[in-house]
């Protein structure tokens, strides 16, 4: 359970990266294992749905351009699947391959630190930036009591 | 379930229409074989199935789909088209709108398949039957839409095949269709066409 729970923390990360800084941080990672395409990067659409305030009943909610990916690293038969929102075909194959390789025990350490690390705190940094710009523009509304009682 | 190792269609809007193509043409042209096109020999096969069936599974089945395999077909067969096409699968040939026999020794009778209603007889099951080949069995003399006076062939079915194939044939407009599936051609048999054994 907690194999899949960290599987999934990293694979949402993986699909909420940058594309460009994701390219970034697999070019420094130098030269990584062969792999070849189980299922070539594909463009199509998925259904959001929703529950008002979480608990109420489900509707839809509209529907999301995405692109996934499957690759194989043909030796150790590791499948690594990325799905991200939009339509970029290399977002979706790095996303897989970091997948698969961090299912990998040689690399898995290579690619977390080198990787998902990085791609965590820029997403915080972005989080913290906008919550900043967000308080800066704060207002206070008060109502003056009037006087009818 | 495991998921497959096999890689799908190499390029597969293009594949999937040229396949399409190719299985259209020979449904409206009976009797007529066509040999897929040479570019799609690369695709990785899982075991038992072959080429032609595989790549017609590849093009016809999607999520819509409910699929019925003949019982016995290896497991690996399924993921892989599973995984590549996302069909559903059933155990229960009334349902089913596609069926995969890839033994043809396994096909008992014809009936047992979704023949339609008289509302909507194109709800029918659509049958692919891998054969071993397309000559040297009885000869058997076509007729029908899409042929142009008859057609002489005689691919290797079993024994009681063309029997089951006359009541289908009478039951028009309800009634299966058959794509008969050799490693590299393809043949069609709609429930239009007739068909007469040559003593």
């Amino acid at each position: 359970m907690a194999v899949l729970k960290e599987r999934q923390s990293w694979m949402a990360t993986l699909a909420k990266a940058e594309p460009k800084l994701l390219q970034e941080l697999m070019v420094k990672l130098g030269e990584i294992p062969a792999y070849s395409c189980l299922r070539s990067p594909e463009i199509g659409l998925a259904m959001v749905r929703g529950r008002a305030g979480g608990t109420g009943e489900q509707f839809n909610l509209g529907e999301i351009t995405i692109t996934r990916c499957v690759v194989q690293l043909p030796e150790e038969g590791i499948s690594g699947f990325g799905y991200v929102g939009g339509r970029s075909l290399h977002h979706a194959e790095l996303a897989a391959v970091c997948d698969a390789l961090l299912q990998h025990p040689d690399w898995y350490d290579q690619i977390h630190q080198g990787v998902i690390q990085p791609l965590r705190e820029r997403s915080q940094q972005q989080e913290e930036k906008t919550q900043q710009q967000t308080a800066a523009t704060k207002v206070n509304f008060f109502t003056l009591l009037r006087g009818e009682g | 379930m495991t998921i497959t190792q096999l890689p799908g269609f190499s390029h597969r809007v293009h594949d999937v229409q040229k396949t399409f193509r190719l299985l259209m043409d020979v449904l409206s042209r009976p009797g007529k074989p066509q040999t897929l096109s040479a570019n799609l020999a690369n695709l990785t096969l899982p075991p038992d199935i072959n080429l032609a069936c595989a790549t017609a599974c590849l093009t016809l089945l999607d999520l819509e789909t409910l699929v019925w395999f003949s019982p016995g077909t290896n497991e690996t067969v399924k993921n892989w088209l599973l995984f590549h096409t996302g069909c559903r699968y059933t155990t229960d040939l009334e349902k089913a709108e596609f069926a995969v026999i890839l033994n043809c020794a396994d096909l008992l009778e014809l009936s047992g398949f979704y023949p339609g209603t008289n509302e909507a007889p194109h709800t029918s099951t659509t049958l692919f039957l891998q054969v071993d080949s397309l000559t040297g069995g009885q000869p058997v003399i076509f007729t029908g839409p899409g042929i142009l006076g008859e057609i002489h062939i005689a691919p290797v079915v079993p024994e009681n095949f063309w029997d089951e194939w006359r009541k289908n044939h009478q039951a028009y407009p309800l009634g299966i269709d058959i794509f008969l599936m050799t490693e590299t051609e393809v043949m069609g048999l709609p429930r239009t066409t007739a068909v007469e054994k040559l003593r």
